[in-house]
């Protein structure tokens, strides 16, 4: 698996990758979607993550790149 | 001034295949080797909207971009923090990524748009992957004198970064169909 940004998640990450590729390929792709199996793993990881990106300080930056994606990103997926 | 450039890609394999290997590129070791420059991947946000039936994902991509002595005395790292978000819009088999850089942005802004649709010609067997790159040297900065050659050689690296993120998708997808014989979408 990848390496996280914050090597004290690495492990937590790792089964939430592998719980999102499994889901991805088996449930999503054949239109059984309608849970989302991972959401307490990524939730789990995802506050292992907060407080890594915090300290390293690029929190910030992320939350804006993301706000002014999510927009374009819709307009595009449309063409 | 600003360098773009795009390309396409036909990928002999289903779309369900193709997407699923994009998901897994970054991932496990021999595809690490061939992608080096990529450092870290981690997921920040992933939602699935229940009434579209879209999945939406952003993720921190941490790069190795070292630029030639010229370059690396003026940026002062050899770092790139980027973001890339996906759409996946399983109904309609279509995904998008667009890729940004978020640091750096006082010298530079890095756009990469891939999409991954059914090929019109087999939209059950082949899949179609075009890709956008936009180069942008930010005019006031300390690169921008030399804003023409930074672009060039970014964009000659991102070409080759492209050859072998080709070569790992169809490393992947030979060995996720041979996995799934048997299995049909």
């Amino acid at each position: 698996m990848s390496a996280s940004l914050a090597p004290e998640c690495n492990e937590i990450k790792e089964r939430y990758d592998t719980c999102f590729l499994k889901w991805y390929s088996e449930k999503y792709l054949r239109g059984n979607s309608a849970q989302d199996e991972c959401a307490g793993l990524f939730k789990q990881y995802r506050s292992c993550l907060n407080k890594a990106l915090k300290e390293k300080g690029i929190d910030q930056m992320i939350e804006e790149a993301r706000e002014t994606t999510a927009e374009t990103d819709a307009e595009h997926l449309k063409r | 001034m600003v360098k773009a450039y795009a390309q396409e890609h036909v990928y002999k394999h289903p779309w369900e295949i193709v997407t699923s290997a994009s998901w897994r590129k970054f991932a496990d070791p021999e595809n690490k080797r061939t992608l080096s420059h990529v450092l870290d991947v981690d997921t920040l946000n992933h939602k699935l909207d229940a009434e579209s039936g879209k999945l939406y994902t952003t993720r921190a991509i941490t790069i190795h971009a070292p630029g030639p002595w010229f370059v690396r005395k003026i940026v002062g790292q050899d770092i790139c923090h980027c973001v890339e978000s996906t759409v996946v819009d399983g109904q309609s088999r279509s995904m998008q990524l667009t890729t940004r850089n978020i640091s750096l942005q006082k010298f530079i802004e890095v756009e990469e748009r891939i999409r991954y649709d059914p090929h019109p010609d087999n939209p059950r067997g082949w899949t179609m992957c075009k890709q956008e790159t936009s180069i942008r040297i930010k005019p006031l900065s300390a690169l921008a004198s030399m804003a023409e050659k930074v672009e060039q050689r970014c964009a000659e690296r991102f070409l080759q970064n492209s050859v072998k993120g080709r070569e790992v998708m169809e490393r992947i997808c030979k060995y996720l169909e041979s996995e799934s014989r048997g299995i049909t979408f």
